[in-house]
């Protein structure tokens, strides 16, 4: 082995990384070397001098600074934070889709059904007439019979039309 | 509508208690600074702040300017902890923005285009040219040797190339391994080795003369 063959792979060496066949190679060269043995004393040894010097601090006020710092910069948002925003924002979002689909419901139900608007007309059950209702009052009806039925009630539950007979009498 | 939490910051200078964060890893403090946990961060502060100075410091060799850039890391950490990946080692997270700004740092010093021409011109060469061999010939003087041999190994030290430098600290001052000093330089490890062989050999050049 020569001189630049052994620097040439010095940081392999001085670091383990070579495998024993090497190493041993290079042990022998140092060995034999003198200039090649003073450059590895003096890398060994500058390495240990640097290590040995004091630590630079820092200094007194360090701290305060860097707080001055921080609290003149925006505002860090942690995870928690920002998942409890994406939440929100999804929950809005939800909110905001279902009132449209109400008001959608709404515009869509007015032409055959006014939910507010004056008392719809009597339906009288006979046993021969057919009770005229339509499809969008019939589903509210039913939802409203079954409360009643059940005995919950809303606080404010607007009629479509009176409970059917057998509805009323079986309370 | 933004439910951004704003964090109480307390003083930093009061005297931390000792105890919360003992024995814990470095990502058990980080997960606690996301949650919230205001002595976390001064945790980390704590834990990191004297070794960065002194990395910074023997990479661009001003003290003053390495204190302001280690504040500048720190400021860049608590802005940004909630993107770090909690999978990687947080050392090499905030040694690689430490070694970026103390990059910059070099780079910006050199605001002539001729000399920041002449410094990448030097880098080049010094990856480069022919590996030197020791003189033995020159003794210097001995009385010289002992007084100034702390100043002989900074001085050194700081006559290598930047990019030979940074390595050169990662490795012999701070204990990084190989993969972590590609990963905070942004280099592949065969860069690594070459740039610290160089770095050892440059090293070695100035002060083998000087020992007997």
């Amino acid at each position: 082995m020569d001189c630049s063959q052994f620097r040439g792979a010095y940081s392999d060496f001085v670091d383990g990384l070579l495998d024993e066949r090497d190493e041993v190679a290079r042990f022998r060269h140092l060995a034999e070397c003198r200039s090649c043995r003073r450059f590895h004393e003096a890398v060994q040894w500058g390495a240990e001098q640097l290590r040995r010097q004091p630590q630079v601090l820092p200094s007194g006020d360090f701290r305060d600074r860097l707080e001055r710092r921080l609290r003149a910069g925006p505002v860090r948002r942690t995870p928690a934070a920002r998942a409890w925003s994406s939440a929100a924002a999804t929950l809005m979002g939800f909110t905001v889709a279902a009132a449209a689909l109400f008001a959608f419901d709404v515009v869509r139900a007015r032409p055959t059904t006014a939910l507010f608007a004056g008392d719809p007309p009597p339906i009288i059950p006979t046993p021969f007439a057919p009770v005229a209702r339509s499809a969008g009052t019939d589903v509210v009806a039913r939802a409203l019979l079954r409360f009643e039925a059940s005995g919950d009630s809303f606080a404010v539950q607007p009629r479509l039309h009176p409970a059917p007979l057998a509805a009323r009498t079986s309370r | 509508m933004a439910l951004a939490t704003r964090e109480v910051l307390r003083p930093l200078t009061r005297p931390v208690p000792a105890g919360p964060f003992d024995g814990l890893d470095d990502s058990a403090v980080v997960r606690a600074s996301l949650e919230g946990e205001d002595r976390a961060f001064t945790e980390l502060v704590v834990r990191y702040q004297t070794r960065l100075l002194n990395f910074i410091y023997r990479t661009i060799g001003d003290r003053e300017r390495a204190e302001d850039l280690v504040q500048e890391v720190f400021v860049r950490v608590y802005r940004h902890l909630h993107r770090f990946d909690q999978g990687k080692k947080f050392s090499t997270w905030i040694y690689t923005i430490a070694s970026n700004l103390a990059k910059n740092e070099l780079r910006n010093r050199s605001r002539s285009p001729l000399v920041y021409f002449q410094a990448l011109k030097k880098e080049w060469e010094a990856d480069h040219r022919p590996l030197q061999f020791e003189d033995v010939s020159s003794k210097p003087d001995d009385l010289y040797r002992k007084r100034h041999l702390r100043e002989l190994v900074e001085w050194s030290v700081e006559r290598l190339p930047e990019h030979h430098r940074v390595v050169f600290v990662l490795r012999e001052l701070e204990g990084k391994s190989y993969e972590e000093i590609a990963e905070i330089t942004g280099c592949n490890l065969g860069t690594v080795k070459s740039r610290l062989n160089r770095a050892r050999n440059s090293f070695a050049t100035i002060i083998a003369p000087q020992l007997d």
